[in-house]
This record gives C-alpha cells, structure tokens and sequence, in this order.
C-alpha cells in the first residue's frame, strides 16, 4: 500500500472533495481487486488515524469511510467487518470523529456478511457511546443514518436488544430540533413504535414523538433541503398515530390542543385524530369517542373557521365508520355506536327540526357526516331524523318558503350523504347493492323535491334550483329511483328548459339531463330526444295549429340537443333525425336560418368533440360526409327544385363545408387517401365517385365540372376547399400536377363574381401553394404566374382586373409568408408600392391585412405550413418601409393609405412584437387617432392599449399627445362608433396601473372631468366602460 | 374590529338579485331570423353570418358589384369601405337608445359591500330593485327633460343600525361617481325602517354635510373599501 496515495487523499480532502472521493474509489477498486489487503490499508493508514492533532486522525477516519462505502458488499468478510467495526466502535468516543466513524459503521451495517453479533455490538455502542448533545446537526445526521440502517435491515437483531434499542434511541433522539434530522428521527420511531414491544415505554415513547406536536417550522427562504412543515407534520403524524397502545395518551393531549386559536394547529390537530382514529381500529377508538365528539362538535354546530367544520364532519365519518366496523348491518344495542348515534341525535334533533333556526342547517349537516359513515348509522339516522323533517313540510302548509328551503337544504344532505355512501349510479349496470336505509323515505322525498320544483312560484328561483339540484341528486343515487321516476324527472327538466325563463335554472336543469343522461343514455332517448323534437316547428303544420303554449326559439332547442349528445349512439341518432328535418325544411323551401340553424347543430357537436378529442371520428366521416357531398351536388344540379334554393344556399354550404373540413382533418393519413381520390375525381378528373348517392353518380359526373371556369356553379368550389383543407400534408395529393392545377385555378378565380366562391378560391390556391407545391414548383409558380398577376395588379386597364389580381396577390403572398418563403416578399413589395397608387391605394391597405391576417380555413389546425417567425418577420419588413412611404408621400390620401395599411396590419401582430419597433412608427399611429376611420382609430387605440405597460417610457413621454385624442374618441359621435368609445374607456382604464403615477396624476382631473361625457352615452356597454374607468382614477391615490 | 351590530343578518342568494334580462339581445345578426331569448349557450358563436358581404370584407378587396362596371374610380367603389362608421357592431342599429334605468341604477349600487359584513348591499336586501325610482319629467314635445331625479330607499338590516348613514354616503358617492351630472340624487331611508328615518335623510342630502364627510380621510378610506368590490 503507498502511502503516497493516502497522502494525495489527506491534501485533496480540503481543496477538492471530488478528487479525494476518486482516490477513495481507486483505494477501493485496489482491495476489491486484491491488489492491496485490507490490512495494508489500514496499517499504512495506522500513523494518521493515531495523530495528535484531532484534524489529521479525522481526515483518516474519512479515508476509513470513504473507502469501505465504495467497496462491494460481499467484498468483506464477516471476520474482517467484526475487526472493523470494533475499530471504529473504539473511535465513537473520539468526539472530534464522529461523523467519520458513523460513516464508516454506516457502510459496515450495509455489509452482505455482517454478523449478528456486530449488529447488535453496533447498535449497542452507538447507544451507549454517543452523546448527542455535544455535536452539530450533520454529525447528528450521520449517526441517525447509522441506526436507520440498522433498523431497515437488521430489524430482528435489534428487536432481540429491545429494552436497550427503546430507550437508547428515545435518549439519543431528545433534544433533536433540525427538520433534516426530525424527518429521518419520525420515520425510525414509525418503525419501532410499530415493530417493538413497546408496552412498557410507550409513554416515553409517545412523549418522544408528542412534544414536536404541533409543528410550527416555516422552512427559510433558501432552505437547502426542501422539508416542508407539511413533511415534518405528516411524518409527525404517522409516529402518533403508529400504535393503538398510545390511545390513552394521544386523544387527550390532542384534545387539549383543539383548544389553539390558530386555525393551523386546529386543522394539524384534526388530521392527527382522523390518523389515529384511522390506525387504532375500532375496539381502541370506541372507548374514547364520547371525548372527541364533545370536542369537536361545535366546530360544525357553531360553523367553525375556514374548512375546519369540513374537517370534522370528515373526522365524524371516520369516527363513525371505525367504531361501526366490527358491527353487524344494525346497530347493537348499548354498543358504543349505539350510544353514540343517541346522543348525536339527541343534541341535533331538536335543532334540524327547527327551521327557523340557524343551528338547523349545521345540525343537519353534523348528522349527516355521521350518517355518511357506515351502512348501520345511516340507516338508523335516516329512520329517525328525516320523519320528523317531512312532518314539519308535509303537514303545515303554513311553512314559509324560506322555511323550505331550509328542510331542502337539510334533506339534500342527507341524500349526498347517502350517495356517498351506499354509491352514485355510474354507466355500466352495476352489481346489486345492499338496500339504501333512505328507502324508507324514498316516496315522501321524491314527492316533496318534486312538488318544489313543479308547484312553486316561478319568480322563487333559489328553492327551485335547489329542488332540482335535490332531485337529480336523488335520481343519481344507486338503485334508488326506478326508470318511470327518472323518466318523469326527466319530463320536469325538459319543462324547465323548454319554458322556464330563468337562465340559471335552465342552464342547470340541462346540465342535470346531461348528467342523467351520461350514467343512462336511454334517459336522453326516449324521453328528452322526443320531446324537444317535437317543439321545433315543423313546416308541414301551420304555426296556429302547433302546440299551445308559448315556446323558446328553435335555436334553444337546438343548442340544448347539441349539449346532450352524451356518447356517439346519441349523436348518430340525432344526425339522423335533424338530416330528415333539414329535408323536410328544404322541401318546403322556405326558411333558410333555420335550415342553417340545423345543420349547424351536427356542426357544434363536432366541433366540441373534435376539439376535447372525445370521440373517434372515423364512422361520423364515412357516413356523414358523402351525404352532405352528395346533398350539396344533388341541389346544384336540380337547380329547379324548390329544396336547391335551401341546401345550395350559400349560408347552408357554408356550414357543410364547415362539418366537412372538420371531420376530413379529425381522420388518419390513411382513411383521408381514399378520400382524396374520390373527391378528386368529382372536382377534377369529372367522373363518377363513390361519393355521391348511387343513382345520381354518372348523372353528376356527366353534368358538373364544379372547376372549370365559367362553370359557376355556385357553393360546389367552397366544399373541395374545405375538403383540400382538410386533408394532411403526408396525404399526397392525388394529381400529379398540383402547379398546373394551381395555376389553372388563378383565371377562374380572377373571373369568378359570386363572393364566397371566389374567396374559396383565393384560399384553395393558397392551401395548394403552401401545402403540396415543391420548392422548384413555388418558384416555376412565382416566376409566371405571379408576375403575370402582379402585372396585372399595376398595368390592367381595367380596376376591377387590377382589384382582383391584387386580392388573389394578398392570399398567394400570405401562403408563402406562412410558409417562410423569400419569395413572398416581391409581392408584399409590390403591395407596398400600390399603397402610393391613385386607384387602388386603398385595395393595397387591405391586401397589408390580408398578408398576413389569421384565416379560418388557411391556418396550421388545416395542417398549413405556418413558420414560427413569419408574422415578425412580415411585420418588421414592412414597418420600416411603411414609415419611410409616409414620410416620402406628399399628398394627403397617400398619407392616409400608409396609416390604414399599417393599423390593417397592427390588428394582427401581438403586442410583443410590436414593442421593439413601436418607437419608429409611433408619430404614424398619433397622427392616425386623428383620422375619422373608425377601423384605424379602433386598431390604434387596441395597439396602444396592448403595447401600454411594455413601453411604459415610450408612451409618457407622448402622453400629453396621446390623452387628448384619447378622451376625444370617448365622444359619441359618428366617427366613433360604440366599439372605439368602449376600446378608448378601456385604454384609459389601463392608464393608471400601466404608467408611473407621476405621469398620469396631472390629468386625473381632467380625466375625470371629462370621462362625465360618457356617463351619459347612450350605449349602456359605453356606460359601464366609463364608470369602471372613472373608478380606476377616483382610487387613484391622491 | 368591534362586534358586528348585526351579526346575523339576513342574506339573499345570489340568483334571486333581479339582474337584467338577456332576452332583449339579438344573437343572430342575420336580419331574417327573429329575435330570439337565447340565454345560455354557446351557439351564438356557432352560427356565423356567412352569408353577410360584412363577414367578408377584411379577407376580399371586391364586393359582388365591384367587378361590374369596368371602369370604376376604386375611390368611388362602396364596398371599399373608406365610410366612417364601418366598424362592426354587434347590433349595428346606431341610433338604439338604452336609457339609463333603475336596473342600471341597482347594478351600479348593489355591489357596493357592506361595511360590516363580507356582503354585498344586494345581497343583505339593504338595497332593493323596487325602491329605486327615476323620475324624468317630459316637456311639452314629449320629449325628456335633462334633468332628472334618482331617488333610492334603503333598508337598514336592523332599526337601529347606526351604519345607515356610512352605507346611505356610500351609495351617493358611487351615484355622484357613476351617473351624468343632470340627474339629481337623492337618498332616503324606507319609510318605518329606522328608528331615526328623519335623522339620518337629512343627514344624507345636506350638501355641506356630505361634501364635509367627503374631506375626511378616514372615513374616504371607508368609503373605497366598500366601493372596492362595485363591479
């Protein structure tokens, strides 16, 4: 052995731990190895482990340490680990090298060949030998490691000293105030309070534990353990409620502390008696719940702080539940249930059935945690306590609504607390149940939330939404109510949605069908579906001969049946059943808002289960979208049936479109490539697909080239952009040539007039130019096709030509802005330059917009290529340039193009991008608050409302420019319109807590002053923005 | 703080306050479909009026006629929109006057809390719908007059209550705060409601006195904690 290396060790100590630690792994890998013997080792170690100086031997002892915790565990022998151990047991009264030598028995007791005997001579002499008191919290720590070692895995040889290891640890641990060694103190009490014999020093033990209680340790701010005081209590917790033998010790003591005032101790001491009365079985707990329920009961009678009165009923039901278990369905007489049970109710009873007094409530909800404990106090409460509640409804009719509501209340307890008990009905059938002890009850509460429901004044909302909250609950508990009694609450609900004019309780009665309607669908079928069929009107029945009384708007009904839709089952048949109304509506030809209305109900449901990715979409695609394709087709080609001017409505294709888009994106790649083929085939190849219904297919393959210019058949180009929008980027388009079609496409959207179908277009030629076209492609395409377009946008003689290529310009130049390309810029050039133009300067303000304004079908959910930076690449390209058009344009109307072509652009850039640049282009945006449009003046005021507490300095420092032209734009007049006063109310609002004081207290008065001129607007929104507003500068300080 | 004078008082639900019906609210602006009570979903975004050139007007630089004619002055073409007032409303009916009324009146105050309790004065009853009157004269055009009267009735929880003229200050100061100057404000007790009715009215509408309590820090700082919670 060198001791060159144990040298290097001893330097290294001090200055790097990390170096010394591998020259300890290399001693180790050395013995482990046989290149060095053990006893080498220590013999070369001999000198220093002996030295004078206290610092030298403790650098020793460490090396001792550190070497045996990297050696293996079977590396040692059981003779060599006894010599060791006996070594370092020597050294334990050396105070100066505690640490070391714990350490050291530390990697001795983890020893695979330790003996017995040096287990039990281990935890004898660290019992013995060491004295707390004289060391510091990490010496501390390492000799509580030596024992939790020891206790983890020598438990039996410790159990075998168990006098010694009692009480030895119990002196060890006194004292001890540090989290870190608390936490690892209160786990190795848990086990000994749990796997000694005990019996004979439990009160030393329970004191050990119980004088850390409560625990009031908030850890420091930089505290490097991370122990919480949460930790420490549940820890805490574990060690009071480890055994059964500290019943007589622990309720009192706990008791005792209920009496803090500190709602933190109250809340501890209440979970440690919930713990105890959890851990000491019910034989323990029994003799001593007379002591709890006294103490804890006017927590809930009284209404107690915070969540306290929560805590006990919890602590009630435990009680309950634990000195209920050994016991049979019924309460045995003289039983401590028994007697428990009596006196609960004898104290509650006269309370709960007093209506008129405030105790009644806390009363009611006492008992019925109680009753929420087990089967034999529920039933035995149930029994008692609700007839007498029933008589004081039931016979006095005289009982004053508030008195009523008072019993509701009380009862719905009971029934929650029931629920909770004996289970809530859930979907699957469940197994049979024991019989529910409210049964008893169950016609007098049926009855009575039925008749509050039904037969109160409408004008008493409160108590009727309680009846109906009572009355679902009641149809939610399990094996309860059977089906003709859920049918009629059923029937009440849809009542309440159907006529009702509340909006709390319509909203909540149709929240209760949903629910009724999840654990059983049927519910939802035969009865609600039938009903609120029947209300919508029908075209066939004149409106006098319908039902008589007054009912709601069909767009209610409808939105009601949307919210309903609790599986697929349901959905499929409401489709079903609204595809047949929509025929019926479109035959008569009539009403197209209620035909739109319809089907946008097929579209909300979708939307909503798409969205939350409830549903697999894939039997809603393949059934639904080839009847709506084939819907669509059919109408546009028999032009002169009536039912074409509904289904081929532009409002109607819109909303086809819309479900198609949806349920084409929702699929996977491969169930969107059978698809793609098929719409192709009717859109560009003009044969027959599998789409449209069997005995139209040749007629419409033959009749429709839906693509072709001059075609014009309106509504048919909106549904392939949908479907194209739909499909993935991965879904190879299924032609070939998608730059001829692209290109192909432009003529026929520049000549097309009807205004859905050219934007269609616009988009579909924007979703093939950012989806499918290759990079050499996107450059064949700019390279003529949109030259040719940005030649006509300048040079057409016609305005109408140059207006369209421009349009077309903006939605190709946003598809490659979206998709990153450099390209793009020659056409926002080009657009920029048109902002200048005589003619269509204004147009040029719009296509700004356009660029790069979100789009609802061309956008990333559509599986759009949309680049992270593109909006802040478009808008720091542009602002520059637009800046210097202003300032370089000399007349006005130019001028003027700049400043909306900016606010256009504004609208859809977030704040923090516009922050960096906002120093550049704010004079533009002051002189636009001038302007009388009233689209510049909201997007500035918005701009600066966003961009308020970002640029703080910037906008003081133009806040005597700013305000005027603020508070002016609060004015009612034409130029502001309600939506600018309301976003001006709305900038000032923010003013105070955006800017420093100093800067806005000037102008409080004034602001005030002034803010009394929209007091008085005649818009209530402007109003109420005005009085929120002078609010904020009423409580300015000052 | 020092016990409550009335420590239990009686409390409203908060779905039994009157509120302001949203029955009158057009959800569809499609001009064909009726007017609709549509209270609680979410279907008012669900239909969309697509079939308005308005919906449109942002994503398009042409309108349907804008491609007729070909020589047209863009300048001169309607649908580009340099007009004033284009910015969509929800109901673009400009000229639909809303007069402020005792709804508006009860919203302003009722969520005013109380000083003693975690309360709002809706909600403790102290304020109440009906005891609320506007009285707006008409001139000889039928017309209505500028100035107006607003004249509220509280109810203190109990007789005796000595807050009533701390709640009475505080509702004016909201009232002075919220409506236009013309209307005037007046604030009483309900008549048999306090055992000092004639005290504490004249208490609340002297100027001198209400402008002198207004000068008082302390009692400001009252007065904004109450007003803290007015949404």
């Amino acid at each position: 052995m060198e001791r060159l290396v144990i040298d290097k060790y001893l330097v290294s100590l001090d200055t790097s731990p990390d170096e010394a630690d591998t020259v300890a792994q290399n001693i180790a890998n050395d013995i482990e190895a046989n290149k060095t013997r053990l006893i080498g080792f220590i013999e070369s170690l001999g000198r220093y482990l002996t030295d004078e100086d206290s610092g030298i031997r403790v650098k020793a002892l460490s090396c001792v340490a550190a070497v045996l915790s990297n050696l293996s565990t079977n590396k040692l022998s059981s003779r060599q680990i006894a010599m060791l151990s006996e070594f370092l047991m020597d050294r334990l009264e050396d105070e100066q090298c505690l640490s070391e030598s714990a350490g050291g028995l530390l990697a001795l007791s983890k020893m695979r060949n330790i003996s017995t005997s040096t287990v039990k001579s281990i935890a004898q002499a660290v019992f013995a030998k060491v004295d707390m008191k004289n060391h510091n919290q990490a010496t501390r720590y390492a000799v509580y490691l030596v024992i939790d070692g020891l206790v983890n895995g020598h438990i039996a040889v410790l159990q075998s000293i168990n006098e010694d290891a009692v009480s030895g640890f119990t002196r060890l641990i006194a004292g001890e105030k540090d989290p870190r060694n608390l936490m690892i103190v209160f786990s190795i009490l848990k086990i000994i309070i749990e796997n000694f014999e005990i019996e004979n020093a439990k009160e030393s033990l329970f004191d050990a534990s119980f004088c850390y209680f409560p625990i009031t340790f908030r850890p420091p701010p930089d505290d490097p353990y991370g122990i919480t005081s949460d930790d420490l209590k549940l820890k805490l917790r574990d060690c009071i409620a480890a055994s059964s033998l500290f019943a007589e010790y622990s309720f009192p003591s706990l008791i005792e502390k209920l009496t803090s005032s500190s709602t933190n101790v109250k809340r501890d001491t209440i979970l440690t008696i919930i713990a105890c009365i959890d851990n000491y079985g019910g034989v323990v707990v029994e003799s001593h719940w007379e002591k709890i329920y006294n103490s804890v009961k006017f927590e809930v009678l009284h209404e107690g702080e915070e969540d306290i009165p929560d805590l006990v009923c919890k602590l009630l039901r435990t009680l309950t539940a634990t000195i209920s278990s050994n016991i049979a369905p019924k309460v045995i007489k003289d039983s401590g249930l028994d007697k428990f049970l009596t006196a609960a109710m004898g104290e509650c009873f006269p309370q709960v059935t007093n209506l008129e007094s405030r105790q009644a409530k806390p009363a009611a909800k006492l008992l019925a945690a109680i009753s929420g404990g087990s089967f034999a106090a529920h039933d035995a409460i149930a029994e008692t306590i609700l007839p007498g509640v029933f008589s004081l409804v039931e016979s006095t009719s005289a009982a004053t609504i508030a008195q009523q509501k008072t019993a509701l209340e009380i009862l719905a307890l009971f029934i929650e607390a029931s629920g909770s008990l004996y289970g809530w009905r859930t979907g699957n059938a469940s197994e049979k149940s024991r019989g529910n002890g409210l049964l008893i009850h169950k016609d007098p509460l049926f009855e009575l939330f039925c008749r509050a429901l039904v037969s109160t004044p409408s004008e008493e909302v409160s108590f009727r939404l309680l009846a109906l909250q009572g009355l679902v609950k009641l149809a939610l508990l399990k094996e309860f109510l059977d089906m003709s009694e859920l049918g009629m609450i059923a029937q009440y609900l849809d009542d309440v949605v159907l006529s009702d004019t509340n909006d709390s309780l319509c909203e909540s009665a149709l929240l209760s069908l949903k629910d009724l309607g999840n654990v059983n669908p049927d519910i939802i079928l035969n009865t609600v579906f039938p009903t609120f069929l029947s209300q919508l009107p029908d075209p066939e029945i004149p409106p006098i001969a319908q039902s008589h009384s007054p009912r709601k708007h069909y767009r209610i009904i409808l939105s009601s049946l949307a919210d309903l839709c609790v599986n697929k089952a349901v959905y499929e048949i409401l489709t079903v059943r609204l595809l047949n109304k929509l025929a019926l509506i479109a035959k008569d030809g009539q009403d197209v808002a209620y035909a739109q209305s319809i089907l946008t109900t097929i579209l909300l449901v979708i939307q909503r289960k798409t969205a939350d990715k409830e549903w697999d979409m894939k039997f809603f695609f393949l059934s639904l979208t080839p009847k709506l394709i084939s819907m669509t087709f059919t109408a546009s080609v028999d032009r002169d049936q009536p039912q074409s001017r509904i289904i081929a409505h532009s409002s109607i294709v819109a909303v086809t479109s819309a479900i198609v888009n949806l349920l084409v994106r929702s699929v996977s790649e491969e169930d969107q490539i059978e698809f793609a083929k098929q719409i192709c085939k009717i859109y560009i190849t003009n044969e027959p697909s599998t789409l449209i219904q069997e005995s139209d297919r040749s007629r419409i393959a033959s009749a429709t080239q839906p693509l072709d210019k001059g075609f014009g058949t309106e509504g048919l180009v909106e549904i392939f952009t949908a479907a194209v929008a739909g499909l993935r980027r991965e879904t190879a388009f299924p032609h070939p040539d998608v730059l001829s079609i692209a290109s192909n496409l432009i003529p026929v959207a520049l000549s097309t007039r009807n205004i859905p179908d050219r934007l269609a277009l616009d988009r579909l030629i924007a979703l093939l130019v950012n989806k499918w076209l290759s990079k050499d492609d996107e450059d064949r395409f700019v390279n003529s096709a949109v030259e040719e377009l940005k030649s006509r946008a300048t040079g057409s003689k016609s305005m109408a030509d140059r207006a369209s290529s421009l349009e077309l310009l903006a939605w190709v130049g946003k598809s490659l802005i979206f998709k990153g390309s450099r390209r793009a810029y020659e056409t926002v050039d080009l657009v920029l330059q048109l902002l200048c133009d005589e003619y269509i300067g204004k147009g040029a303000t719009k296509a700004c917009g356009i660029l790069i304004s979100g789009d609802e079908i061309v956008n990333k959910s559509n599986f759009v290529v949309v680049r992270l930076l593109a909006k802040q690449q478009y808008f720091g390209y542009c602002v520059q340039r637009i800046v210097e058009g202003f300032n370089s344009s000399i007349d006005s109307e130019t001028k003027r193009n700049h400043l909306i072509g900016l606010s256009n652009i504004l609208q859809h850039i977030p704040g923090k991008i516009v922050i960096p640049h906002l120093p550049s282009f704010l004079p533009l945006l002051l002189q636009s608050l001038s302007l009388s449009d009233s689209h510049v003046k909201l997007a500035t005021i918005e701009t600066i409302t966003a961009t308020l507490s970002d640029a703080s300095d910037l906008i003081s420092e133009h806040i005597s420019t700013i305000l005027p032209h603020i508070l002016d734009s609060t004015a009612d007049k034409a130029s502001n319109p309600p939506k600018v006063r309301v976003a001006a109310l709305n900038c000032l609002a923010v003013l105070p807590r955006a800017l420093p004081g100093e800067v806005v207290q000037p102008y409080r008065t004034e602001i005030i002053r002034r803010l009394a001129v929209a007091l008085d607007d005649s818009r209530r929104a402007v109003r109420k923005a005005a009085v929120d507003c002078r609010q904020t500068y009423f409580a300015m300080d000052g | 703080m020092s016990e409550p004078i009335n420590a239990n008082p009686k409390i409203l639900s908060l779905e039994d306050l009157p509120t302001r019906s949203t029955a009158s609210r057009d959800i569809f602006s499609d001009a064909s479909s009726p007017k609709a009570i549509f209270p609680y979903s979410a279907l008012d975004d669900a239909f969309p009026p697509r079939p308005l050139y308005e919906g449109y007007s942002s994503l398009l630089l042409l309108g349907e006629n804008g491609l007729s004619g070909d020589d047209i002055d863009m300048k001169m073409a309607p649908e580009l929109s340099s007009g004033e007032s284009d910015v969509d409303d929800d109901d673009a009916d400009f000229d639909e006057h809303e007069p402020i009324d005792e709804q508006e009146i009860y919203d302003l105050i009722s969520t005013i809390s109380d000083p003693e309790h975690p309360l709002t004065l809706g909600q403790l009853a102290v304020v109440n719908k009906p005891d609320i009157y506007i009285i707006s004269s008409k001139d000889a055009t039928g017309r209505r007059q500028k100035i107006s009267r607003v004249i509220v009735e509280i109810t203190p929880t109990i007789t005796h209550c000595s807050l009533a003229t701390l709640i009475g200050l505080g509702i004016r100061v909201r009232l002075e705060r919220c409506l236009p100057p013309r209307f005037r404000i007046e604030i009483k007790v309900k008549s048999g409601t306090h055992q000092s009715e004639s005290q504490v009215n004249k208490q609340l509408n002297d100027k001198e006195r209400v402008a002198a309590a207004c000068e008082n820090q302390q009692l400001l700082g009252v007065l904004s904690g109450m007003l803290a919670t007015c949404k």
